[in-house]
């Protein structure tokens, strides 16, 4: 039976690497599964004692969307059915998948209605590389009313 | 494990109009359900007899500003002090309300539940909707990174064009098809065919005289962006379910019982439950999703049927690419065989094996922790031969499916009915 008080990687750990511009995944000290995002438990084995590792946000497309109805966030940064953006599924350069917008120009369609990105078609395959997009949250504060808190997200652009 | 210890029942079983009414909430609804199935039990029931209630409700804490659904559904069924449980797994929070009053029964607590399935939608602005549906989905890494709901179907969607051949024409046949037995359904939300809706827009522009849209036909109105946008590409509007408000309800009973109340009871014969990775990069096939296919493996080995035994069966077609996703995972179809089923009709209405004879999630309407005790009321009346309007299927079911899905595939639930 796994112990689990070796648990010593938190979610906040990958979250705080991604602000930090740093992306985390996690390895299993024990069957060496290799899991990113960083995960808290062994997929594989469910043991809690991992590690993390830094990997280069980099790989391919695995599959991806153009949204025209967006999330709150999404809207309020002005993108709408006008103005859809692109959020793909990317698989990196070791197998594992990670979710992040594609970034790089206007989403537009082609005459077959397949979509472009600043111009350029948007195919399942194509390499593509993450970088950091910096924003402020603000969050609830419990004393003195909202803060600002400098964060990242990570985002991806065709190479 | 996999065996029920007694066997259990259908006895009633109703639905609400599924629709957008401003004017009625959860309790109304739920009324309007019930009123339906106490209607549909032959003979000899009281209410009285119900002992325990389960619920199905997503989220009316956040759509309604209203929690704690079932024992305010409880007291309106005037089953006030029995036990009422609200289950929630996403849209398919009443899928599992259906399977847990299957397992009390089978168990001996109980000998009658009231099964039920509500979700009042359309008070939010979209905006709104759009992020109570996506808190279904992973908020750290989907919901940041811009991913709605419909985006996560896209995602397959993409990933099934890609590795299938699969169209965006084969994704508007299948709701071409179901808005068609949704035209047939007078429960149904959108009860019209996309010839109709498209016909009325003709109609509407003559009348405001704007120039009239030259669409030739139902394929060229839904390749027309202005028409038939991308509202997460590839999915577009009309690849869409609906956003719904609507109950249902099913009695249930053993089969020593059923006989009292009707002579023609629908047993359930298996039931299946599985889950699926949060996010979607997490799976091992972007086009298949897990818990429905270990739902479905699980109910097909209780009920000793096969998947060429089913004859009907109603899918979650949240999106148009659910329902091919669960012509896959239910093993129905293989999955390079599909694009084929779909441009051949074997799904719809007089096809091999229609799917989705309600119009579906797309065109009866989505009311999602309604969505699984709606499929179950579908599956009881084809089975009776009591299927309103021209949508009775022209054979004897002997055997059926649901298909009930949680999220972006987190959760999955299946039951298989035989007469
Ligand atoms: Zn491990």
């Amino acid at each position: 039976m796994a112990d689990i008080t070796k648990l010593n990687v938190y979610t906040k750990d990958y979250l705080d690497g991604i602000d930090n511009k740093i992306l985390y995944g996690s390895k299993c000290k024990k069957c060496g599964n290799i899991m990113v995002p960083a995960k808290v438990i062994c997929t594989k084995c469910q043991n809690p004692d991992l590690e993390l590792f830094e990997i280069k946000p980099e790989g391919k497309i695995a599959t991806f969307t153009c949204i025209g109805v967006g999330t709150t966030y999404f809207v309020k940064k002005g993108y709408s059915m006008k103005k859809p953006y692109c959020v793909a599924v990317v698989e990196l350069d070791n197998g594992q998948m990670i979710t992040g917008q594609l970034i790089g120009g206007d989403i537009t369609y082609d005459e077959n209605q397949d979509p472009l990105i600043g111009g350029k078609p948007i195919k399942v395959g194509a390499p593509v590389v993450g970088e950091y997009e910096e924003y402020k949250e603000v969050i609830e504060g419990k004393r003195g009313g909202p803060q600002e808190r400098d964060r990242c997200r990570l985002v991806f652009k065709l190479k | 494990m996999g065996k029920l210890m007694r066997e259990v029942a259908v006895i009633g079983a109703g639905m609400s109009k599924f629709g957008a009414f401003p004017d009625k909430n959860s309790r109304d609804l739920f009324a309007e359900a019930l009123i339906n199935t106490l209607q549909s039990i032959d003979k000899n029931f009281e209410t009285k007899e119900i002992e325990a209630l389960y619920l199905g409700n997503y989220s009316s804490d956040l759509f309604e500003g209203q929690g704690h659904l079932a024992p305010m559904c409880a007291e309106l069924a005037g089953l006030t002090p029995k036990p009422a449980s609200r289950t929630e797994n996403a849209c398919a929070s009443s899928g599992i309300a259906l399977r847990e009053a299957i397992i009390a029964i089978a168990a001996g607590a109980f000998d009658i539940v009231l099964v039920g399935g509500v979700e009042k939608m359309t008070d939010l602005p979209t905006a709104g909707v759009t992020d109570t549906l996506a808190s279904a989905a992973d908020r750290i890494f989907e919901f940041y990174a811009g991913v709605t709901f419909p985006g996560l179907y896209a995602l397959m969607a993409t990933a099934r064009m890609n590795k299938y051949g699969t169209t965006r024409e084969d994704f508007m046949r299948i709701g071409i098809k179901n808005h068609k037995n949704g035209a047939l359904n007078p429960f149904a939300q959108m009860n019209k065919s996309v010839a109709e809706i498209m016909n009325s827009k003709i109609a509407k522009a003559e009348k405001k005289g704007l120039p009239k849209p030259n669409w030739k036909d139902e394929m060229d109105f839904l390749h027309d962006l202005s028409a038939n946008p991308y509202i997460a590409y590839p999915m577009r509007l009309f690849d869409c379910s609906l956003v719904t408000d609507g109950a249902a309800c099913l009695v249930l009973t053993t089969k020593e019982l059923a006989k009292k109340y009707t002579d023609t009871p629908i047993y359930i014969v298996g039931t299946g439950q599985g889950s699926e990775t949060f996010a979607v990069h997490d799976r091992p096939s972007l086009y298949s999703l897990r818990s429905a296919v270990n739902a479905a493996n699980m109910a097909y080995k209780m009920a000793g049927v096969k998947p060429k035994d089913i004859q009907i069966a109603e899918v979650h077609d949240c999106f148009t690419i659910a329902e091919m996703v669960a012509m896959g995972d239910l093993g129905l179809w293989e999955r390079d065989d599909i694009n084929r089923a779909v441009r051949e009709g074997d799904t719809a209405l007089d096809g091999v094996r229609p799917l989705n004879t309600s119009g579906g999630l797309k065109s009866k309407g989505h009311p999602v922790g309604a969505t699984g005790v709606a499929q179950a009321v579908e599956i009881f009346k084809q089975m009776r031969g009591e299927a309103e309007g021209k949508r009775q299927v022209k054979f004897d079911v002997e055997c059926a499916l649901t298909h009930n899905v949680g999220g972006s595939g987190g959760s999955c639930v299946v039951h298989i009915y035989k007469k």
